[in-house]
C-alpha cells in the first residue's frame, strides 16, 4: 500500500466577499532529495474561479508551479503537479484563488505537500 | 488551447476498474495523475453507480495546464459497503508520448497533526493506463 506523507499544509477560509485572496507557504524541503506533490484542495470555490501557484525560487524539476488554472468542480475541486525537489530547498511559495463569483462563508483552499512513500 | 477542446479532442484512452470502499464510510480524494500527458488535452472520471456517495463521484473533463504532471480531483464521502465500476478518460488531439501515463487514485487522510493537520492520505486504490 502507498501512502502521502504530508509534510506543509496550510488551510484558509474565504469568506468575506473579497474578489481574491493569496496566501503563503513556508517550504522546507529537509536533508533528504525527493518526488513531491504539491496540491490545492478547494471547498466550496464557485466554480469558475481560478486557482494556481509558484514559489520564489528554482532549484526543483520542474519548477513548483501551476499555472491559472480554472476551478471546474464543486463543492470540492483538487488539483497539482509533482516536482523533483533538491535537498535544503527553502522557498516560499504562494497560492492564490480568484473567485468567478462571492464566494460561501464556508469556502476555503488549502495548500498541500506530500512524498510519496510506500510500506 | 481554447477551452472546451475536449469536445474536438478523440478520446484516446478509457479505462474502468472495480471499486469497492469496503465497510467503513470515509472522506475520499479520487484523484487523476497525468505525466507526460500534452497540454491541452483533457481527463475526465465516472462511475456507473450514482447512488451513495456525496457530492456524486464524477470530474467532468478538466484541460491538462501543467507539464510534465498534472494532477485533478474530487473530494467525495463513500458510505461503507459502495461498490461501483469507475472509469477515468483521457482525451487528446496529439498520440501522448512513450512514458506518458493517467493514474486514478483512491485515499483517505489520517493521522492528525496538531500543526499540519492530517498527516498522510492512505492510498486505497490506484491503477494506471500507460503508454
Amino acid at each position: 500500500m502507498s501512502k502521502l506523507e504530508i509534510t506543509h499544509s496550510n488551510s484558509h477560509l474565504l469568506g468575506g466577499g473579497n474578489e481574491s485572496a493569496e496566501f503563503k507557504l513556508f517550504y522546507q524541503q529537509g536533508t533528504e532529495s525527493g518526488l513531491i506533490q504539491f496540491s490545492l484542495i478547494c471547498r466550496n470555490v464557485p466554480v469558475g474561479s481560478t486557482i494556481g501557484f509558484s514559489s520564489d525560487k528554482p532549484g526543483p524539476n520542474p519548477p513548483i508551479y501551476l499555472p491559472p488554472t480554472t476551478v471546474s468542480s464543486s463543492p470540492s475541486f483538487v488539483t497539482g503537479m509533482v516536482s523533483e525537489v533538491p535537498a535544503n530547498y527553502e522557498a516560499e511559495i504562494t497560492y492564490y484563488v480568484i473567485f468567478s463569483q462571492t464566494p460561501p462563508p464556508d469556502a476555503s483552499i488549502q495548500l498541500q505537500a506530500a512524498y510519496i512513500a510506500t510500506s | 488551447m481554447e477551452k472546451g477542446s475536449h469536445q474536438t479532442a478523440g478520446l484516446r484512452w478509457k479505462t474502468t476498474f472495480n471499486y469497492s470502499q469496503g465497510d467503513t464510510e470515509r472522506d475520499m480524494s479520487f484523484t487523476l495523475k497525468c505525466i507526460n500527458i500534452p497540454l491541452g488535452s483533457s481527463v475526465a472520471l465516472s462511475t456507473d453507480n450514482p447512488v451513495g456517495p456525496m457530492p456524486p463521484l464524477v470530474l467532468k473533463p478538466v484541460e491538462v495546464s501543467t507539464y510534465p504532471t498534472f494532477i485533478v480531483g474530487v473530494l467525495v464521502k463513500v458510505p461503507a459497503g459502495y461498490t461501483c465500476k469507475i472509469s477515468f478518460e483521457l482525451y487528446s488531439i496529439v498520440a501522448p508520448e512513450a512514458g506518458s501515463s493517467v493514474t486514478c487514485q483512491a485515499g483517505y487522510s489520517t493521522g492528525i497533526d496538531s500543526n499540519i493537520g492530517p498527516s498522510r492520505t492512505i492510498i486505497t486504490a490506484s491503477v494506471t493506463t500507460e503508454n
